[in-house]
C-alpha cells in the first residue's frame, strides 16, 4: 500500500503571472525563432539523422535486443533443457514449447518444439534472464521480414539458423551449464 | 407582351395552380402524390417564368441564366417544405439562398447578392442547423423506427400554409407585373457603381433606419448574454455548497 | 488557328479563362505538394530530412501519396447519412478554391501596343472583398454536415466546434477586412494593390491588422495552433473521424486550397500585391538616378508598372513567390505553437480580437474622416493600441489563459 494520501497533500499551482509581453503573445516570436533556426541549419540534421539503409548505427551487440536466437551447446546440439522457465517468464507469451524425454545423457529433457511469435514478442529480455541455462539470448538482428504472420512464427530450426548466423557477431555468453 | 390585365390574372391562375402541386407535395397523409404533384409544380412554375420573361425581356444569356437558377430556386424552395428530414430542409435552404443569390447577382445588384450569402447562407442557416442538429433524435434512432419521426413525415397545416405563402406569391407576381416599372434606376445606380451607390444611399438616406438596425442588434446581443451569463442548476442538490470550489481542495503553492 | 486563339485571348474574357485554368490547375497541383512541404517543414523544424526517398529530395512523393489515396478502400459506414457525407468533402475543396476567382495575380496586361488593357485575374467584381467573406462563411458547412453526417458523437461534436470557431475567427476577419477597406477606399482587389503601390503596403502601415488577420485565417483554416477540429490526441478527432482515402483526402485538400487562397487575398491586402519590394516606385526613382544602379530602378519600375505580357508574367512570379512565403508561415506557426484549449481559442477571439479589430477599425475610420487613411498616423495608432491592449490586460490582471476565474474561492486555504 502507499502513503494515506489526505485532501491536503493535493497541491494547488497557481497560475503565473503573465507580464505585458506574455500577455500580448510577444514569447511566440521566441518561439518562432528558435524554430526557424532549425529549420535553416541542415547541418543539423545531418549530424542527427540516420538514413536507415544505407547509413545503419553501430549497436551494443551484448545488451541490444533484437531477434531469439536458440544457443547450441559445444557439441552442437540445442542448449536447452526444456524447463518452460522462459515461457512463464514471457509476459507478452509469445513462446511455445513442446518438451520431450532427452535423447542424451546430460539431461532429463529437451524441446521437440520451441516457438517463437517475432510479432508477439516485445523485445523485453525476460526469456533471456529466466533461462537457467543460458540457451536463449536476444540477438542484435532486428531488420527481419516476413511475407505473413505464421512466417515470422520462428521455429527450433529457425532459431538455432540464427545462433549459427549471429555466432561470431555475438559468442555464447556462457559456457553451457550441464548437469544441474 | 401581354396586356398588364392579362398578365396579371394569368400569374394569379399559376399561382392557384403552383399552390395545388406544392400542396400535393406536402409530406404526410395520404396527399402525398409525388408526380402530378412535381408536373403541375412545373407546369406552374415554368408558365411564371416565361410570363415574366415576356413582361421583362433581356438578353438570352440573361433569360438562361433566369430559368436556371430560378428553376434551381423553385425545386430547392419546394423540398425545403416537402422533405422529411429537417438538416436537408436546411441544406436546401442554402440552396436556394445561393441561387437567389445568383439571380440578384445576375441582375447587377452585387452589393446585395453578398450580404444575401454572408447573412442567410453564412449566419443565419448555420444557425438553423446548429439546431436541427442538437435537437435531432440520431440516425441510428430513426433507422430502427424505420422512418422519420412523425412531427418530421407529416405537414401539420399544409392547406392554410400553402394558401398564406401562395397569396402572398400572387400579391408579390399581381404587383411585379400589373404596374411598369420604370428602368432609370437601373442606369443610375449603375453610373455609381452599385456597392458605392447602396453605401451612400445607406448613409444618407436610410441612415437612421441602418443606426436602428444596429441599436436593435446591439440589444439582441446584450439580451442574449444576459440570459446566458446567469448559471442555473437544475437541481439545487447538485449545486456545490457555498464556498467550496470544484478542484481546489489542499495546499496552495506558487508556480514554478 | 493562331488567330483565332489570339482574337480569344485578346479580350478580358479570354484572359480570365487563361488565368482560370493556370490558378485551378495551380491551386490542385500546390495543394498536393504543399502537403509535401508542409512535411518537409516539419521535418525541418524537428532536424530531421522529411520524405526524401521518392524521387529527387522526394519530390514525387505526392503522387505516390495520391496514388495510395486513390487506391485504398474508401469506406462509407455503415449508418453514416450517405448523400451529405459524401457532399461534405466536396464543399470544403470548392470552397477552398473559390477565393482565388478575384486575386489579381499581376495587374493589368496588353498584349501589344494599343491593345486593351487587360486584367490578369480570373473576376474583376465590384464587391471584391465581400465576395471573400462571403464565400468564406460557407466554409462552415463542410465542417457541419461531415460532423453531422458521420452519426458519431464525437465528429459531430467536432464538426459544432469547428464550426464554432469558425464562425467567431470570422467577426475579428470582418473587422480587419473594414480597416483595409476603409484605408485603401476601395472594395476591388486591385485597386487595393494599386493604393498601395502609391503609398505604401499595408502590412507596414498596420501591422497589428495584419497579424489579426493572419490569426484569423489560421483559424478560418482550422489550422494550428487553432486545429481542435482535427486533434486525435485529445479529442478523438473531429469531423473527419470517420473519413477514409480520397474523401478524407479532399478535406485536406481544402484545407490547403484554402490556405494557398487566403494567402493571395493577404498578399493582395497587405503586402502589396504584385510589386516587388515596398515604396518600390520611390526606390526605383531613387536609383534611376544612381548611374550603376540605373537597371535596378528601371526594372523595378518594369515590374511594377509596365503593362506588357513579360512583365505581368514576372508580376505574376512575384505575386506567386510571397503567396509561397505566407505559406511557409503558416506552416512555421503550425510546427511552432502548442494547440489552444478550446475555451482559450473562445477567449481570443471574443475577448481579444474583437475588441482590438473594433479599436483598429474605428482610428482607420477617424484617419479617413482625417483625410490620412494611409499615413504613418496609421502605424503609430496601432503601436499605441497594442501598448494600451497590453496596459488593460494587465491592469485586469486575469489570467489569459488556465482555468475558469468565476468559480467561488476556497475559504482558509491561503
Amino acid at each position: 500500500m502507499g502513503r494515506n494520501w489526505k485532501e491536503t497533500d493535493v497541491l494547488v499551482v497557481d497560475q503565473p503571472e503573465l507580464n505585458m509581453a506574455e500577455r500580448l503573445y510577444l514569447p511566440i516570436l521566441d518561439g518562432l525563432r528558435v524554430t526557424l533556426k532549425h529549420v535553416v541549419s541542415p547541418g543539423r540534421r545531418k549530424r542527427m539523422v540516420v538514413q536507415y539503409p544505407e547509413q545503419q548505427r553501430v549497436l551494443r551487440t551484448e545488451t541490444y535486443r533484437g531477434v531469439h536466437r536458440l544457443n547450441r551447446d559445444e557439441q552442437g546440439r540445442v542448449a536447452c533443457t526444456g524447463c518452460f522457465m522462459c515461457e512463464t517468464a514471457c509476459p507478452a507469451h509469445c513462446i511455445h514449447i513442446e518438451a520431450g524425454e532427452a535423447p542424451w545423457p546430460d539431461r532429463e529433457k529437451y524441446p521437440i518444439k520451441f516457438e517463437i511469435d517475432e510479432l508477439r514478442c516485445i523485445y523485453c529480455g525476460m526469456c533471456e534472464e529466466a533461462c537457467p541455462v543460458d540457451a536463449i539470448e536476444l540477438t542484435p538482428e532486428y531488420d527481419m521480414v516476413g511475407r505473413s504472420r505464421s512466417e515470422m512464427v520462428f521455429d527450433k530450426e529457425k532459431l538455432l539458423a540464427v545462433f549459427d548466423a549471429t555466432k561470431n557477431v555475438k559468442p555464447r555468453k556462457n559456457p553451457a551449464i550441464t548437469g544441474y | 407582351m401581354l396586356t398588364s390585365t392579362t398578365a396579371v390574372y394569368s400569374s394569379y391562375g399559376l399561382a392557384v395552380l403552383g399552390a395545388l402541386g406544392v400542396y400535393l407535395a406536402m409530406p404526410g397523409g395520404g396527399r402525398r402524390r409525388g408526380v402530378p404533384a412535381l408536373l403541375i409544380g412545373i407546369i406552374a412554375a415554368f408558365g411564371l417564368m416565361v410570363l415574366l420573361l415576356t413582361q421583362y425581356a433581356g438578353t438570352t444569356g440573361q433569360c438562361v441564366s433566369f430559368f436556371v437558377l430560378a428553376t434551381t430556386s423553385l425545386l430547392g424552395a419546394v423540398r425545403v417544405i416537402t422533405h422529411a428530414r429537417p438538416v436537408y430542409s436546411a441544406v436546401y435552404f442554402v440552396l436556394v439562398a445561393l441561387s437567389s443569390t445568383g439571380l440578384v447577382v445576375a441582375s447587377g445588384a452585387e452589393f446585395l447578392g453578398a450580404a444575401l450569402v454572408i447573412v442567410y447562407a453564412g449566419a443565419i442557416l448555420v444557425t438553423y442547423v446548429f439546431v436541427i442538429m442538437l435537437a435531432q433524435p440520431s440516425d441510428s434512432e430513426m433507422l430502427t423506427r424505420g422512418g422519420p419521426l412523425d412531427y418530421d413525415a407529416e405537414a401539420r397545416e399544409p392547406a392554410l400554409a400553402v394558401v398564406a405563402g401562395f397569396l402572398l406569391i400572387a400579391v408579390l407576381g399581381g404587383m411585379l407585373l400589373g404596374r411598369s416599372w420604370p428602368a432609370a434606376a437601373a442606369s443610375e445606380s449603375a453610373a455609381v457603381g452599385n456597392t458605392l451607390g447602396v453605401g451612400q444611399v445607406m448613409l444618407t438616406r436610410y441612415a437612421v433606419s441602418v443606426e436602428l438596425a444596429g441599436v436593435l442588434l446591439l440589444v439582441a446581443i446584450v439580451g442574449a448574454i444576459a440570459l446566458a451569463r446567469k448559471i442555473v442548476s437544475p437541481d439545487p442538490a447538485a449545486r456545490p455548497p457555498e464556498g467550496m470550489a470544484v478542484g481546489e481542495i489542499g495546499r496552495r503553492v506558487k508556480p514554478f | 488557328m493562331i488567330d483565332w486563339l489570339k482574337e480569344i485571348l485578346a479580350s478580358q474574357f479570354g484572359l480570365s479563362m487563361l488565368v482560370m485554368l493556370l490558378a485551378v490547375g495551380g491551386v490542385m497541383g500546390a495543394a498536393a505538394w504543399l502537403i509535401l512541404f508542409e512535411r518537409k517543414v516539419a521535418a525541418w523544424t524537428q532536424d530531421r530530412y522529411g520524405p526524401n526517398r521518392v524521387g529527387p529530395r522526394g519530390l514525387f512523393q505526392p503522387i505516390a501519396d495520391g496514388l495510395k489515396l486513390f487506391l485504398k478502400e474508401d469506406i462509407i459506414p455503415g449508418k453514416v447519412d450517405r448523400a451529405l457525407f459524401i457532399f461534405a468533402p466536396c464543399i470544403a475543396l470548392i470552397i477552398g478554391m473559390l477565393g482565388v476567382a478575384i486575386v489579381p495575380f499581376g495587374g493589368v496586361m496588353r498584349w501589344s501596343d494599343g491593345g486593351p488593357l487587360l486584367k490578369v485575374q480570373v473576376a474583376s467584381i465590384d464587391i471584391g472583398l465581400l465576395y471573400v467573406v462571403a464565400v468564406g462563411s460557407l466554409g462552415v458547412y463542410s465542417v457541419v454536415l461531415g460532423g453531422w453526417a458521420s452519426n458519431n458523437k464525437y465528429a459531430t461534436y467536432g464538426g459544432m466546434r469547428a464550426a464554432a470557431q469558425m464562425l467567431s475567427y470570422e467577426v475579428p476577419l470582418g473587422l480587419c477586412l473594414l480597416v483595409c477597406i476603409l484605408s485603401t477606399g476601395q472594395l476591388r482587389l486591385e485597386g487595393m494593390v494599386e493604393r498601395q503601390i502609391q503609398s505604401c503596403w499595408l502590412g507596414i502601415l498596420q501591422p497589428l491588422v495584419f497579424v489579426l488577420f493572419f490569426t484569423t485565417a489560421l483559424a478560418e483554416a482550422n489550422r494550428a495552433p487553432f486545429d481542435l477540429a482535427e486533434c486525435e490526441q485529445e479529442l478523438v478527432g473531429g469531423f473527419h473521424t470517420e473519413y477514409s482515402a480520397m474523401k478524407w483526402a479532399l478535406f485536406f485538400f481544402g484545407e490547403y486550397a484554402h490556405m494557398v487562397s487566403t494567402s493571395a487575398v493577404m498578399v493582395a491586402l497587405f503586402l502589396g500585391g504584385w510589386e516587388p519590394i515596398p515604396f518600390s516606385l520611390k526606390i526605383g526613382g531613387w536609383l534611376e538616378s544612381v548611374s550603376p544602379l540605373a537597371w535596378l530602378g528601371a526594372m523595378l519600375k518594369w515590374i511594377t508598372l509596365d503593362p506588357s505580357p513579360w512583365a505581368a508574367l514576372v508580376r505574376g512570379g512575384v505575386y506567386v513567390g510571397k503567396v509561397g512565403c505566407l505559406i511557409f508561415c503558416y506552416m512555421w506557426v503550425r510546427w511552432t505553437l502548442p494547440r489552444f484549449r478550446f475555451d482559450q481559442l473562445m477567449r481570443l477571439a471574443w475577448k481579444a480580437m474583437v475588441p482590438t479589430g473594433m479599436a483598429l477599425a474605428v482610428w482607420a475610420g477617424f484617419l479617413v474622416y482625417w483625410g490620412r487613411p494611409m499615413s504613418a498616423w496609421a502605424l503609430a495608432g496601432n503601436g499605441i493600441l497594442l501598448l494600451l491592449c497590453g496596459m488593460i490586460s494587465v491592469a485586469s490582471g486575469r489570467p489569459t489563459t488556465g482555468r475558469q476565474d468565476s468559480l467561488p474561492k476556497v475559504e482558509g486555504v491561503s
